[in-house]
């Protein structure tokens, strides 16, 4: 199984942003143009992270996707934003994505968070961690009275989903954390799965965080939009290294 | 064009599925009756969601439908959740009854999921030999030796590629795996539903 190289596209407002420290969000485009540029570049998979959700995530999901309907789109996609329930994410799915992308709030809504991973499958969730450091604590955005090891208790044993692991201080920098994401797998479990996006932009700094066994994907963010940049690019700068489709 | 219909039961990623089907130039309906089972050009069974669910979904008449046109050779595609259905159970809910063409329980992972690309290793040289496709499931189905047909994927070991008659199961998602999802429902139509039982 090849590790992955995908995109992490942050939307607000129906228009894809460059985010920054989770705080400045600055426009970019339309999904549909970069969906279709992604896909032609054979991108592994793409995630959406809607900031701008309202309470009916598959709505907005269907609303984003509306944009999309003028190609075949066959990249794998996840998707995030307000999904708090089975129901959300069944809907979600069956509007066209492959895997949900649920917060630390569903999470810690255990009933909620079985029910889920029941209807679905573990393989069709994606736990996002975005981490935030205050002084020299570890610890997620918006969630301080938790600790990294609460977290882990949370999440069942061999749990076959993925966690994505972001970061605030990094996101919309132009270097990646590594010591960070060793940090939270140690932290969280050396059983799990991890995608490590916030902060890539070389081929370099990408194999470096696929070297971690724990690391099954990196995921892009803001510096895919830069002109220069192409996933193709990343992908050969790696493939001398590790198997890339 | 040919019809093909997306048997929904309640889980499974319908859209993408009709919307690459469409591209494929395939009429796409759903439905659940007799004459809609039987008739359709190709009968599929959509991947995404877990055993119970879809299981819970599927009347003891469907199963029985199902199986009818099996045993008619009608062409049927099974896509992940959709062809461990195929199945006669899974470890995922031990109480449940699968479709039953394939008599083998499916398996929980060993290493807990797999996700991500990958090749099939294919006896011979065929026009999928060296394709990637993408993968995501944590269950699998176990090895028969009574089947038409069987390929591995490369990494995993695991049958990835299953045929008996005119019934096709993957594990893989060809709806979402770029070029090759077409390249693979063209084989499937030239190889294994266009072949004379």
């Amino acid at each position: 199984m090849l590790k992955r190289i995908g995109a992490s596209l942050i939307v607000k407002s129906k228009l894809i942003v460059n985010s920054y420290n989770f705080k400045l969000h600055l426009p970019v485009g339309k999904l549909n143009h970069t969906i279709n540029r992604l896909q032609e570049l054979r991108v592994d998979e793409i995630l959406i992270l809607n900031t701008s959700h309202s309470a009916k995530p598959a709505s907005d999901f269907q609303e984003l996707l509306k944009e999309c309907n003028n190609f075949k789109l066959s990249t794998p996609i996840a998707y995030g934003g307000g999904i708090e329930s089975h129901q959300d994410a069944n809907s979600v799915i069956r509007s066209g994505a492959d895997r949900v992308v649920i917060s630390l709030k569903t999470l810690l809504n255990q009933p909620a968070f079985s029910k889920i991973n029941e209807v679905l499958g573990e393989q069709a969730i994606i736990l996002h961690l975005p981490i935030d450091i205050v002084g020299d604590n570890v610890q997620i955005f918006g969630y301080e009275k938790f600790s990294l090891d609460q977290i882990s208790s949370k999440i069942p044993t061999n749990w076959g989903g993925e966690i994505l692991i972001s970061s605030v201080q990094q996101d919309g920098a132009k270097l990646p954390n590594l010591e960070l994401f060793d940090t939270c797998v140690m932290q969280l479990g050396r059983n799990l799965k991890y995608i490590f996006t916030s902060g890539f932009s070389t081929s370099t700094e990408i194999l470096n965080a696929l070297d971690n066994d724990f690391v099954s994907s990196v995921a892009i963010g803001n510096f895919l939009h830069r002109s220069e940049l192409s996933i193709r690019k990343i992908k050969q700068g790696i493939s001398s290294k590790i198997e890339v489709r | 064009m040919k019809t093909c219909l997306i048997l929904d039961y309640g889980v499974g990623n319908v859209e993408s599925l009709s919307n690459f089907l469409r591209y494929q130039k395939y009429n796409v309906d759903y439905g659940k009756s007799r004459n809609e089972i039987l008739s359709a050009d190709l009968l599929l069974l959509p991947g995404v969601g877990s055993f119970k669910t879809a299981a819970d979904h599927i009347s003891v008449e469907m199963r029985e439908l199902i199986k009818l046109r099996h045993e008619l050779c009608r062409p049927i595609l099974g896509i992940c959740l959709g062809l461990q259905i195929l199945y006669s159970g899974s470890e995922e809910a031990e109480t449940c009854q699968g479709i039953g063409i394939f008599l083998g329980k499916v398996e929980r992972l060993k290493d807990f999921s797999r996700i991500g690309w990958d090749k099939i290793n294919f006896d011979k040289d065929t026009e999928l030999s060296g394709k990637y496709f993408y993968f995501n499931h944590s269950y699998a189905v176990p090895h028969l030796v009574n089947t038409d047909r069987s390929y591995k994927s490369i990494s995993g070991g695991y049958d990835s590629i299953v045929v008996q008659k005119k019934t096709l199961g993957v594990q893989f998602h060809p709806e979402k795996s770029q070029e090759a999802g077409s390249d693979f429902l063209k084989w499937a139509e030239d190889r294994v539903w266009s072949m004379n039982a």
